[in-house]
């Protein structure tokens, strides 16, 4: 996977079907539904001690986040609908995305939404994140901490392209 | 005459009121480029004060990002959450 950045919109170059299909995971694996501290994380509290501002929160500014991150997810989903097909001289085929700049936050919020609602539901910890690629695939959990692996580059080189 | 009396009062007010911080809190999963791109997006900070209340986040579990009034504050709270990062609005011992 190669990540360049052209005029008007970022390109995701070379893609396999594998990379493909985790991508098209991200809407899916944002979605916090069945998990508490999932949603908990996403719709965290602002403040330490809940008060007045706590319920004010959440009757007000929680249902505009909802709709930013919903939002975000739609952008994302629209967007990989569009992918192209590309078929190497050499064989085989390749997949290309292009991203607007100006979906960029919102590939980036939906990316990390994915992240977070991921390791909330496999309740991953700083060990597990830090320790690099599981070595072979034999569980969901596994495959959770690849999927968050690929996502991580992905918000990493956005955040390059952003500065 | 009374607007005089009510203005007294309000600087008054102010000039003894506790400032309101946005506290933003530790997690594991938030990168740390994410985030200190986040601070320089919402705060205009440069790279390196951006980078230095990243790092006090990561090691000391949270920084104070920035203080001042109540409204302005739970503004900064609300833009931190839209960015996932998890951040609190608390007033100034």
């Amino acid at each position: 996977m190669f990540i360049s950045r052209l005029k008007d919109h970022l390109v995701i170059d070379r893609l396999d079907i594998f990379s493909l299909e985790i991508l098209r995971l991200i809407p899916v694996s944002a979605n916090p539904e069945g998990s508490r501290e999932a949603e908990e994380r996403l719709f965290s509290s602002p403040e330490t001690v809940e008060g007045k501002f706590t319920e004010d929160w959440e009757a007000y500014v929680e249902p505009e986040l909802r709709h930013l991150f919903q939002s975000a997810l739609e952008t994302v989903e629209s967007g990989i609908k569009s992918v192209e097909e590309i078929i190497p001289e050499e064989g085989g085929i390749e997949y290309r995305l292009r991203i607007p700049w100006n979906h960029l936050e919102a590939w980036m919020n939906a990316v990390n939404q994915a992240r977070l609602v991921i390791a909330a539901k496999h309740r991953f910890n700083s060990a597990d994140l830090e320790g690099g690629l599981p070595e072979s695939i034999e569980s969901p959990r596994d495959m959770a901490l690849l999927q968050i692996h690929l996502y991580d580059f992905l918000l990493l080189s956005f955040v390059q392209e952003m500065e | 005459m009374s607007k005089t009396v009510i203005e007294k009062e309000t600087k008054q007010e102010t000039a003894t009121a506790k400032p309101w911080n946005v506290v933003v809190h530790n997690d594991p999963v938030n990168l740390m480029g994410y985030v200190t791109m986040v601070f320089q997006k919402i705060f205009g900070f440069d790279r390196k004060r951006a980078e230095r209340h990243m790092m006090e986040v990561h090691q000391k579990g949270h920084s104070i990002v920035w203080s001042g009034d109540r409204e302005r504050a739970e503004f900064y709270v609300q833009q931190l959450h839209g960015y996932l990062l998890l951040a609190t609005l608390e007033k100034s011992e």
